[in-house]
């Protein structure tokens, strides 16, 4: 699961499972936060289907901020303007960078543990939007031409 | 004639603002949770004429100004333009749309297929008068709940009696009836168009997109600047350029290869490594590719045909709006004489906060102005 899955699952959750998936390193290890969360604009850059070019649909609100844990950077940008959301995925981010840090002394199980309850997070997601789907998928029509 | 500014009414401004107050109170106070969730339609309508994506902040909106669209509009602009714009979004490829509905008016049979999803377009436009009444809504409701609940319980005590085989093939046999729950992403029907040859495909074109909110628009506009100010434009002024031009002031009467809504990711550039990205969630979209035969009018020109499209990209289910945009884009290809094909009338005269407020405007003191009018005419009349 790479960076963008992972924030992708969090931005779809709700701000509770982020922060439940945070406690544990909230605890454990010292947060810092470098940069309050505040809210900012970003401007959706959209490649057009007819001549494959680039325009601006729009902005969208967005919270951001950036926090230190056991010394590594962690940075979060959410949709939104949940300040505690978007602290609690950063706390999870510079977790998940102490990979690079040996220093942090940030033992490689817990970085799999988190990184287990944030696939599970996403399976619950996917497994959330199922019934929908299914009723989507439901209102498939298959018209017929007269006289064919 | 300069403007000639007027002072006073500070407390009868004051009252009017009260008076507000006043109006907006009522005795069953709605929160901004039960607008996002019962006026969808509209806070997607409020939130593409903003240009400005956030259901919450479009519902306060609303609900702060009795919901007047070009008000809340108004609110939601003014609110935007007191926050930093920090990020651009890596480029959106709407071709991974997660799907509630996709349709095409051009072909029976598409790959992936003809999904209607939510839509009024089949329903009876007749008034639904069982939701006047709250309490019946609300047992309904509950019943459902009792229902379901009940429902759950007598497959719980079945599922005990059952061995694992014959649940794993219950299973099977459920999802092959009702489909499968995996997200719905689809190709594009121009795609199949673009392989058979019979319409052109085309370079991806990198050039960076012109941003209306940050620069005065100047003409010809670029590609970028047009569908931007069309995404952003009043759905009403959008659907009159386009109507126009299909009853005849126009050259456009397209067909809609497909019409889309879903929702699209949204990624940003890592701040700690900017080769790499985060998603900041998903945001709803209607997207609209319509095509356009080239206009013929002698056999030579016919035998030339071309088949064109015309692009719409909307926040929210828009659909209407998506559909106008793509026509719009279209008749601005063409020349001609009409509105829908003058691009600096269309680009100029749809967005909603400056034609609400220009008209607006007209409603403040206007009396030197008017006076110096009076006088004119009183001079006239004085000669004759």
């Amino acid at each position: 699961m790479n960076r963008r899955e992972m924030t992708a699952v969090l931005a779809g959750v709700s701000s509770e499972e982020v922060k439940a998936a945070a406690a544990g390193i909230r605890d454990k290890y010292e947060i810092q936060i470098l940069k309050q969360p505040q809210k900012t604009l970003v401007m959706v850059k959209v490649r057009e289907s007819v001549k494959k070019s680039l325009f601006y649909l729009g902005e969208v609100l967005a919270t951001e901020c950036m926090v230190t844990v056991n010394g590594a950077k962690g940075a979060s940008v959410m949709a939104g303007d949940d300040f505690e959301k978007c602290i609690n995925a950063a706390i999870i981010d510079g977790f998940m960078n102490t990979e690079k840090m040996p220093e942090c002394g940030v033992a490689g199980e817990e970085r799999e543990a988190v990184r287990a309850e944030i696939a599970r997070l996403g399976e619950k997601q996917k497994k959330d939007r199922e019934k929908l789907n299914r009723q989507i998928r439901k209102s498939k029509v298959n018209f017929n031409v007269m006289g064919e | 004639m300069a403007y000639v500014a007027v002072t006073g009414g500070r407390e009868a401004i004051e009252q009017s603002l009260k008076l507000l107050e006043i109006f907006r109170e009522s005795g069953e106070d709605i929160t901004i949770s039960c607008i996002m969730e019962n006026m969808g339609l509209l806070i997607d309508k409020i939130m593409s004429e903003a240009g400005f994506y956030s259901r919450e902040y479009a519902a306060l909106a609303l609900k702060q100004c009795e919901g007047s669209v070009e008000e809340a509009v108004f609110l939601l602009r003014a609110y935007r333009s007191t926050l930093p714009r920090n990020y651009y979004s890596n480029v959106v490829d709407t071709s991974g749309m997660r799907l509630i509905r996709r349709i095409s008016a051009a072909f029976k049979d598409i790959p992936g297929g003809q999904i209607l999803g939510p839509t009024y377009d089949y329903s009876h436009r007749l008034l639904d008068f069982s939701l006047m009444e709250k309490e019946a809504g609300a047992e309904s409701r509950e019943q459902a709940a009792e229902e379901s609940l009940r429902e759950e319980e007598a497959v719980s005590a079945l599922e005990q009696d059952r061995t694992e085989q014959e649940r794993t093939e219950q299973a099977e046999a459920e999802q092959e009836m009702e489909g499968s729950g995996e997200d719905i992403r689809c190709g594009r029907v121009t795609d199949l168009l673009k392989a058979e040859g019979v319409m052109a495909d085309v370079e991806e074109d990198d050039t960076e997109p012109f941003d209306v909110t940050s620069n005065l628009l100047t003409f010809p506009a670029p590609r970028s600047a047009r569908l931007q100010t069309f995404a952003r434009s009043d759905a009403g002024f959008l659907g009159g350029v386009a109507y126009s031009s299909m009853r005849g002031y126009g050259a456009v009467h397209p067909t809609v290869s497909e019409l889309r809504c879903g929702y699209l990711e949204i990624c940003v550039p890592y701040v700690l490594d900017e080769e790499d990205e985060i998603c900041i969630g998903e945001i709803l979209v209607t997207e609209v590719e319509a095509l356009v035969p080239s206009h013929t009018e002698t056999d030579e020109e016919f035998d030339k045909m071309t088949l064109s499209g015309g692009y719409g990209l909307i926040f929210g289910r828009n659909e209407n709006k998506a559909i106008a945009m793509s026509i719009a884009d279209a008749s601005l290809e063409t020349t001609g004489d009409t509105p829908s094909q003058d691009e600096e009338f269309v680009l100029t005269h749809g967005d909603c906060l400056e034609m609400s407020g220009f008209i607006s405007h007209l409603k403040l003191p206007h009396y030197v102005t008017f006076q110096s009018s009076l006088d004119r005419v009183r001079a006239k009349g004085g000669e004759k």
